[in-house]
């Protein structure tokens, strides 16, 4: 378990703080966040490289589980293979924020705002290490792409961290309403591609929510 | 020892060594089994390749199949299979390939987690989980099998409802295993000793660790588990950490060197060894061949007396500890009304501060006359261990309350009480062998409480014997020698340290609730201190006492400074260097300088209480609201709304705000002011199947701070839930909050449930999928995109 990377500017983006002053009792409190959440978080990933193929109307298999999605197989065109891919920053750092929802709300809103970026950079540094083994065999990954993304049904994310065995490996678990707990969780099919260029496209110009306060393009 | 089961193998259980079987998955894997597939299915499909599986490990030696129902309950196959038919397929394979091996071998029914996270951090309610493993567990006895072996668990509360689950419905030996990491730790945050003390206590037949590590990592963690528990031990590691080579994970610890490592873990106290992922038919072989001649180690004693949380244990003895009496309604206005509100943060935020101001264990008590006790324990319970991970003491007379809070307790509990009437034994001691706990054991009985020291230790005596009469040790029950107050007996302390002393010098722990000895008595802390102080002296080992009291946590921590229970007096000197000696206050104290307004603009919370408190002395609470609370309040609310200032900072000055309120509420609750604050009553809940509520949260906050009161249902809130409190309330105004656009279909049947009985109320909804459009499809009465907007909404339907 590594210490955590928490980037600053994007904790105050998520607080919507990007545009004004920045307020030091605000900068003092971040701080006291991100020293709380490295104590508490256990971050943990997971990942299964697979065979990718498409049929016709959508449909494609990673390894033996079919899915529908256009836009997913629109995504991972010219992919052979993939990476399922899931991460967490495990069940303490639920449990800190919900305490602190008792005891100091404004807390529980800048932890939630921190360990949003903690995920999301976790889950950068998982992903150099898959660059690292696709790079052996000539290969560039593809962004990340999760479950609730364009037409990639939100109720795949059941049948991806199964395959993953993620309850076992990560402890990463998923309700009957698709909501994966921990909640500071990522899961993703991440496509293996010798077409470099596709790599560099942001996260948000694949997202749909086009009005989505938070979106960078 | 076991003795369900006439099976020969039993009789060589601790004698030699027994040998599980190793992988299933891998194998199935080799077979052609796909990633994400559900190997159950194969019990029904491939059955040939399950019985060569078999087959292959009863040739290498093993004593112990492992029958291919890990997934197989009806929460894990979640439709995809019948559970009943998978399993009898899966024991009828097992005990075809046991039979046919010409030597006797046994057949575990095969039992993993649910894959779902359970309540409170997770939807899954204790009771489902428990009769989905009992389930199995009936099926899996039925159709034959010898033993269960629940395994890979990483949640102790999961763990919890599969060994109880089992037991209500098989009489099957259960062995029980977690996974753990190379630090010891489970997934869920849990240790080896709390794992261990809740196991110990639940009575399993043996306790394990498997898969997640290899046996070099479990050789390391093997010493901790043998220390802290008196049962058997046995071992499946996998062949290694897994790594990865080409996209495959692989494990790289070969027959030979894991062969070597399972003898080491038999010298360490294993009894049963075998293997998880990675492991062969190879590995097997080897194992038995290396091993089966080894001596087994004896089963240690283990006398240690151990409360415990999901994810720690807290130990009697060495430190005399402090359990935490603020969560009993008894002579508290403020809790009283909180739980008829049903306002469970009050009660959590009392124990969070009991936590940081050092207690060790919290006391529970939710007894009062007029409220449904059990289902407020329980829910109380669940909710506690979401934020705070102190063990609990649960505080009731009414055994099915007790047993219904033991059950779902994470963790081994403290039981307050049991005393020496017969009824009352007879009541708790089968709750507590069930479930396990320490208890809490008061020196009275049908006679009333005895007014020597030998009286009590009379009824000490009898409740220790009736207690081993269920097999409850000696060491799982701390005596109270009850205080009784010196206002109406001038031997009453006496008699009660005398008790004390005399049970210390007798090797059993003692318990007291301190303050009682005051009662009736101004200036209660001076003798409560000092009675303290008296009753550690004399070997007190627990106190149930008020950690928020300096008088008492000076005389405890000096007490552990004298009596060199400090090191070097660290924490004395952590606690007191930082508090100033009792100076006069300075000058520019908080509250002098600062208005409340400032207070509350800038997020100041003490100075937002103190200028309150001042304030109010002043003038009447309603105007220090009108003319400087609200029109700071508004302040805020317009800055924030005109992108001046961010949600954080519109939170601080809400708990300032609250602070403030907090202080206006206690000067009039003191001049009997009987002036009406509130506005109106809003009920707040997040929808079924959503469990993400920190947005409803921040509402509720909100709402608070503009005196509306709040009736927050929580999260998970099923339709006719909120129509209840609505119509009950005839509340004005809900509000309903969905993350996931999976729950907004609940959100609308919840609106269509509301119109329907109760259509006067208007509803605001919010949530991160929603938007007006939507919100006007499914019959909202209005969308709020914040929760400053929720407050303007909610002041246009009270104004």
């Amino acid at each position: 378990m590594d210490k955590l990377k928490i980037r600053r500017e994007e904790v105050w983006r998520y607080l919507g703080a990007a545009s004004l002053p920045h307020d030091s009792a605000l900068a003092r409190k971040i701080e006291e966040a991100c020293e709380k959440l490295d104590q508490i978080a256990a971050p943990r990933w997971t990942s299964l490289r697979l065979p990718l193929s498409f049929e016709k109307d959508g449909v494609l298999f990673i390894g033996e589980q079919r899915y529908i999605s256009h836009d997913l197989t629109r995504h991972l065109h010219h992919c052979r293979e993939v990476f399922l891919f899931a991460a967490t920053l495990g069940i303490g750092v639920d449990q800190w924020i919900r305490r602190s929802e008792i005891t100091d709300m404004s807390m529980a809103v800048i932890l939630q705002a921190c360990a949003a970026e903690a995920i999301e950079s976790w889950c950068d540094r998982c992903e150099e290490s898959l660059l690292q083994e696709a790079r052996k065999n000539d290969l560039y990954l593809r962004p990340r792409y999760s479950p609730g993304y364009g037409d990639f049904s939100i109720e795949y994310q059941s049948q991806l961290l199964r395959t993953l065995q993620a309850e076992k490996k990560i402890g990463l678990t998923v309700t009957e309403s698709c909501l994966m707990l921990p909640m500071k969780s990522v899961s993703a099919v991440i496509g293996l591609t010798s077409n470099q260029e596709s790599c560099h496209i942001h996260k948000c110009a694949a997202c749909s929510n086009t009005t989505c306060p938070f979106r960078k393009v | 020892m076991i003795q369900t089961s006439a099976h020969p193998l039993w009789e060589k259980l601790g004698k030699v060594p027994l040998f599980i079987d190793g992988a299933m998955g891998t194998l199935l894997q080799e077979n052609g089994l796909g990633a994400g597939d559900i190997p159950e299915l194969w019990n029904l499909s491939r059955p040939e390749v399950l019985y060569q599986i078999h087959s292959d490990y009863l040739k290498a030696g093993c004593d112990i199949l492992e029958a291919n129902t890990f997934g197989a309950n009806r929460i894990k196959l979640h439709g995809m299979a019948d559970t009943e038919e998978v399993i009898r397929a899966a024991i009828s394979i097992a005990k075809k390939a046991a039979s046919d091996c010409g030597r006797p071998a046994l057949v575990a029914m095969d039992i993993g987690p649910t894959g779902k996270l359970l309540k409170p951090m997770g939807e899954l309610p204790f009771d489902e989980a428990a009769a989905a493993f009992g389930e199995a567990a009936r099926i899996g006895q039925e159709s034959g099998a010898d033993l269960i072996l629940i395994e890979t668990m990483s949640d102790t509360l999961e763990m919890k409802a599969a060994v109880i689950g089992c037991k209500e419905n098989s009489t099957l030996p259960v062995f029980a295993s977690m996974i753990f990491d190379e630090k010891g730790k489970l997934l869920t945050g849990g240790d080896i000793a709390a794992a261990a003390a809740l196991l110990t206590q639940l009575g399993v037949d043996a306790i394990g660790i498997n898969c997640g590590l290899g046996p070099e990592q479990m050789v390391k963690l093997l010493p901790t588990l043998r220390a802290h528990t008196d049962l058997p031990l046995f071992v499946n590691p996998n062949a290694g950490l897994p790594r990865r080579m080409g996209g495959k994970t692989v494990y790289d610890v070969f027959p030979p060197r894991f062969a070597a490592c399972m003898a080491d873990l038999i010298r360490e106290g294993a009894w049963v060894v075998g293997g998880c992922c990675g492991t062969t038919p190879a590995h097997i072989r080897e194992m038995v061949r290396v091993c089966s001649s080894l001596p087994l180690s004896p089963l240690p004693q283990n006398n240690e007396t151990i409360v415990s949380s999901y994810a720690k244990t807290v130990s009697f003895g060495a430190v005399p500890l402090l359990i935490g009496e603020r969560i009993n309604p008894t002579g508290k206005k403020k809790l009283k009304q909180a739980l008829r509100d049903h306002d469970i943060d009050y009660l959590l935020r009392e124990a969070v501060t009991q936590q940081e101001n050092g207690a060790d264990i919290l006391d529970v008590n939710v007894g009062l006359p007029e409220i449904d006790e059990k289902a407020t324990m329980c829910e109380v319970i669940d909710q506690l261990q979401s934020v705070t991970d102190l063990p609990l003491q649960i505080d009731t007379s009414s055994p099915e309350v007790m047993e219904a809070a033991l059950r779902r307790y994470n963790g081994v509990a403290l039981v307050n009480s049991v005393n020496g009437k017969e009824e009352v034994m007879h009541a708790i001691f089968p709750l507590v062998k069930k479930y396990g706990g320490v208890v809490i054991a008061l020196t009275l009985d049908e006679e009333g409480i005895p007014e020597t020291a030998e009286g009590r230790l009379r009824i000490a005596e009898k409740i220790l014997k009736t207690a081993d009469s269920y097999g409850i040790p000696r060491k799982n029950l701390v005596v109270d020698a009850l205080t009784m107050t010196i206002s109406t007996g001038k031997e009453a302390a006496n008699v009660t340290l005398e008790t004390i002393s005399r049970l210390h010098k007798q090797g059993i722990y003692t318990s007291l609730g301190v303050s009682n000895v005051s009662f009736g008595l101004p200036q209660r802390e001076i003798i409560n201190s000092m009675f303290f102080t008296m009753a550690l002296q004399n070997g007190l080992s627990a106190a149930i006492m008020n950690p928020n009291s300096a008088g008492m946590m000076n005389a405890y921590r000096s007490y552990l400074a004298l009596t060199g229970l400090d090191e070097n007096c660290s924490r004395y000197i952590a606690h007191y260097s930082a508090v100033p000696t009792a100076a006069p206050a300075p000058a520019n104290a908080p509250g002098k300088e600062i208005s409340l307004a400032q207070s509350i603009i800038r997020g100041l919370k003490e100075s937002a209480y103190a200028a309150a408190a001042a304030d109010v002395k002043e003038k009447p609470a309603l105007d220090v609201i009108r003319e400087e609370l609200v029109p700071a309040l508004d302040t805020v609310g317009k800055d924030y709304e005109t992108g001046k200032l961010y949600l954080p900072q519109l939170l601080m000055s809400a708990e300032a705000a609250k602070a403030a309120f907090e202080a206006l509420k206690n000067a009039m609750q003191a001049s009997g002011d009987t002036a009406q604050v509130e506005k109106g009553t809003i009920v707040l809940a997040t929808v079924q199947g959503d469990i993400h509520d920190i947005g409803k949260n921040i509402v509720k906050v909100l709402l608070q701070n503009y005196s509306f009161h709040v009736l927050d249902l929580g999260k998970d809130v099923p339709p006719q839930t909120v129509v209840d409190a609505v119509v009950q309330n005839h509340v004005q105004l809900c509000g309903l909050s969905a993350l996931m656009t999976t729950t907004v279909e609940n959100m609308a049947r919840t609106i269509e449930l509301l119109h329907e009985q109760a259509p006067w109320c208007k509803i605001v909804v919010g949530g991160a999928v929603l938007n007006a459009e939507y919100a006007a499809m499914i019959h909202a009465d209005h969308y709020a995109k914040d929760a400053m907007e929720t407050v303007r909404y909610a002041e246009t339907i009270f104004s």
